[in-house]
């Protein structure tokens, strides 16, 4: 049975959202559709990765976000010598009153609710790994201890697609755990125009909280209630099978260019930011056209391309493309 | 369980696509059985007549055979998440419809329902799909040509010595029609008979069996072609006997009815002989026939018929009664039509026509003219006696006692012996003769008959009427007619 969330309610959550979207609309302008992909994964409880050239406002984006949000706002730059314990904190001797030393948790700048990791492949893959349990299950272990991490919790990457001498680029496990990558590109000369003559200075407007956490939680809870019907979830089961070479209904192109296809944990990011999506939207369920929209940001960069896509000229995006178009949204 | 809208939608989606999917098992197995069907029965048809009793039953079996494949289609349901992903593609509910048709009726959201209920009223089912019928359509067309084809005969598999057997019979039973020698019915059951036994010629070639069909069938059309002949000896005797009856002062008033009965039995069985007769001074005494005729029902539908082929028709009593002379005009009319018969069936068949009328004659036991065998001298058959005898004193008396074996017949002449055997005839004499007459007498062929005919029969009746002291007025107040003799000559029996 599916319980469809009131639409009172959902009408009440989702103008709360749009709030926020109309936000950071007016802080990144002209990038409407990645100002929604960013605040859906983030919705959905997934981290989203950005990656573009540097200058396009990829941190105002994050910090603005973050500012809307009212959430706790953390930065972490990565360097080619940041340490995992730079990140995560560590344990450090600390000096009572009465003399007695003992060692104490130093939380880590990874102990905020919105992180941001900015230029994430800098960093060794050593230290991008202190990100992984901590993405994947809020917690960060240290030591013997684990610690929790503050709810909600996301992890916003930055990373740059040029400039690639002394970068370490991220692990697919590392990939895995982003629900969304989104690529950001330029503005139109028209937004351009409007940067120059409303910002002198060049930095947007500071933006004052919309919500707080509390409020932030319920909108994820909410998003979870978005229905999904049985035949939207098989639609991404299939659609996420598919991307896997070895698997029988796999179309050509997957199995002639792709040597690792998309995870589980792929289907569910999949379904989870389709939730948010129609919530953005203000409906209470998810529609094939919700799976459609989210496809390309939420598998593209899971997929493992073998170097026949490379010979053939073949992205992960068009792998994408190609699996839309080869798996029906309703099995015959 | 209550059924909302969705419920509905979904009800008659579900409809739809079970309707749809059995089409679309049938249509494909369908072409291909209308067209396995369709070459069967075109083999059949051209190749294999000894099978042609197949060809419903291949139609059938072309027709039901995909059957079982709609009702495996129709047999096939639709899962209800696929259903309900279906409507609310349909709807262009984004999801809504899917997550409302996953709970029962009475569990649904009212408000998200109600936000779903304009599109589900204005849903439009998925249109259906015809592609497959196409080739399905062809295959039918071509069964339907098939089964349209004529089917071959099979006499095209016979030897052709067998063969040649039929085509003769085939036109003997095409010129009696023609000719009129056959009755509709008979001509019918001739053709049918014939069509059986080539069917069983084609199948069991030839044997005993053909054989004695072909010969029964064969003295079939002899019997036609002497009932023909016998039925115009008849009407000709009969048209003779009540000519000779009017022309004698003795005759009934009644025996004008009696003497257009002939006529139109003679029109009847020889449609030529009579072309025009309410020409002449003659007219108003042949309707006053026709209508005494008629109204004593001396006269058959087949007569009546014949008499307005004849351009008879309408027939009404002539003020104050038919006297004698107008009989007796009636009389010379009709002696001259069958002079021109007589003459004609003479001119084309030599004298066996002759016998046959002679026969006729003698059967008939005329009362007037001279019988066969009868003493007194006379002119020819059917004249009055030069010289006459009293019968009852040339009667012969009484028999007293008879031969064993021997009896006395109710004319008084006494039968000694009797012998059955076959009749001496010349029978292909008698058939040409019956062709010909009955060709002679098509109206189609009047030209060739005016010139064929009767240039010889006028110089033969001037010749014998040269003498004949007494014209009648009327007579000589008609115009000749084509084809017939001079109206000086008023002959009332056949030109010897």
């Amino acid at each position: 049975m599916t319980t469809l969330i009131p639409e009172a309610e959902l009408e009440r959550l989702h103008a709360r959202a749009r709030t926020i979207l109309d936000g950071l609309d007016r802080i990144v302008l002209g990038q409407q559709q990645l100002n929604r992909l960013v605040v859906g994964g983030m919705l959905a409880g997934g981290h989203v990765l950005l990656e573009g050239l540097p200058g396009l406002g990829k941190t105002e984006l994050v910090k603005g976000l973050a500012a809307l949000s009212g959430l706790d706002y953390r930065r972490i730059q990565f360097t080619p010598d940041l340490m995992p314990s730079d990140i995560t904190g560590t344990n450090v001797l600390h000096e009572t009153p009465d003399k007695g030393k003992h060692l104490v948790f130093r939380h880590g700048p990874i102990f905020g609710q919105i992180v941001l990791a900015d230029e994430i492949n800098r960093a060794s893959p050593k230290t991008q790994s202190a990100l992984l349990q901590a993405m994947q299950e809020g917690t960060v272990t240290v030591f013997d201890t684990t610690h929790r991490l503050p709810q909600p919790f996301f992890v916003l990457a930055t990373q740059n697609p040029i400039e690639l001498d002394g970068t370490y680029p991220l692990p697919e496990a590392q990939l895995d755990r982003f629900a969304i990558k989104a690529v950001v590109t330029g503005v139109t000369s028209e937004t351009l125009c409007r940067i120059l003559m409303d910002r002198p200075d060049g930095r947007p407007p500071a933006p004052a909280a919309v919500c707080d956490a509390a409020q932030m939680t319920e909108l994820t809870a909410a998003v979870r209630r978005i229905a999904l019907p049985q035949a939207v979830a098989a639609f991404i089961a299939r659609l996420v099978n598919a991307s896997r070479p070895d698997h029988a209904d796999a179309p050509g192109v997957v199995r002639s260019s792709v040597r690792w296809g998309a995870s589980p944990r792929a289907a569910i990011a999949l379904a989870g930011c389709a939730r948010a999506h129609a919530f953005l939207a203000g409906r209470p369920a998810v529609g094939f056209a919700d799976v459609k929209a989210l496809a390309t940001p939420v598998l593209a960069h899971r997929l493992v391309l073998g170097y026949e896509a490379g010979l053939s000229g073949i992205g992960a995006p068009q792998v994408v493309s190609e699996l839309l178009a080869q798996v029906p949204e309703l099995a015959a | 369980m209550p059924m909302d809208l969705i419920d509905r939608r979904l009800a008659h989606l579900h409809h739809r696509r079970r309707v749809q999917r059995a089409f679309d098992a049938w249509m494909p197995w369908a072409a291909l059985s209308l067209g396995l069907a369709a070459v069967a029965v075109m083999v059949v048809r051209l190749g294999a007549p000894a099978l042609a009793w197949a060809v419903p039953t291949l139609v059938a079996a072309g027709a039901l055979a995909a059957l079982p494949m709609a009702a495996r289609g129709w047999r096939r349901r639709d899962p209800p998440e696929l259903l309900a992903g279906h409507l609310d593609e349909l709807a262009r509910a984004q999801g809504l419809a899917m997550a409302l048709a996953a709970d029962d009726a009475r569990d649904r959201d009212a408000d998200w329902a109600a936000r779903l209920r304009r599109p589900l009223e204005t849903v439009e089912l998925p249109a259906w799909r015809w592609a497959a019928a196409r080739p399905m359509l062809v295959a039918g067309i071509c069964l339907a040509v098939a089964v349209a084809l004529p089917q071959a005969s099979p006499t095209a598999t016979m030897p052709p010595s067998v063969a040649n057997l039929f085509a003769p019979l085939a036109a003997r039973i095409d010129e009696a029609a023609a000719e009129r020698l056959l009755p509709r019915d008979d001509e019918q059951a001739a053709r049918a008979r014939l069509e059986e036994l080539e069917a069983h010629a084609s199948g069991s070639g030839m044997d005993q069996t053909l054989w004695d069909g072909l010969d029964r069938l064969d003295r079939d059309l002899d019997a036609a072609d002497d009932a023909a002949a016998q039925r115009l000896a008849a009407a000709l005797v009969e048209a003779e006997t009540q000519a000779d009856a009017a022309g004698d002062q003795a005759a009934t008033p009644g025996s004008s009815a009696q003497m257009l009965a002939a006529l139109a039995e003679l029109a009847a069985q020889a449609p030529g002989l009579v072309p025009t007769l309410p020409e002449g001074a003659d007219a108003a005494a042949m309707q006053a026939a026709l209508a005494e005729a008629a109204a004593n029902g001396l006269l058959s539908p087949e007569h009546l018929q014949a008499l307005q082929r004849a351009g008879l028709r309408g027939g009404k009593e002539m003020p104050g009664g038919m006297d004698d002379a107008a009989r007796r005009a009636l009389a010379k009319r009709l002696a001259e039509q069958l002079a021109i018969g007589i003459g004609k069936l003479r001119g084309d068949d030599g004298g066996s026509w002759e016998e046959r009328l002679e026969r006729e004659r003698g059967g008939r036991g005329r009362g007037r003219g001279r019988r066969d065998g009868e003493p007194g001298v006379g002119r020819g058959p059917g004249h009055e006696p030069l010289s006459f005898e009293d019968r009852a004193r040339l009667d012969g008396g009484a028999v007293d006692g008879l031969p064993p074996g021997a009896r006395l017949n109710p004319d008084g002449s006494v039968t000694l012996a009797e012998q059955q055997r076959g009749a001496e005839l010349d029978e292909a004499a008698l058939h040409a003769a019956t062709r010909a007459a009955a060709r002679a007498f098509d109206p189609g062929a009047a030209d060739a008959r005016r010139t064929r005919v009767a240039p010889r029969h006028r110089a033969t009746i001037e010749r014998y009427f040269a003498s004949t002291p007494s014209v009648p007025a009327a007579a000589a107040a008609t115009p000749p007619a084509p084809a017939v003799p001079p109206r000086t000559a008023a002959p009332t029996t056949p030109v010897p």
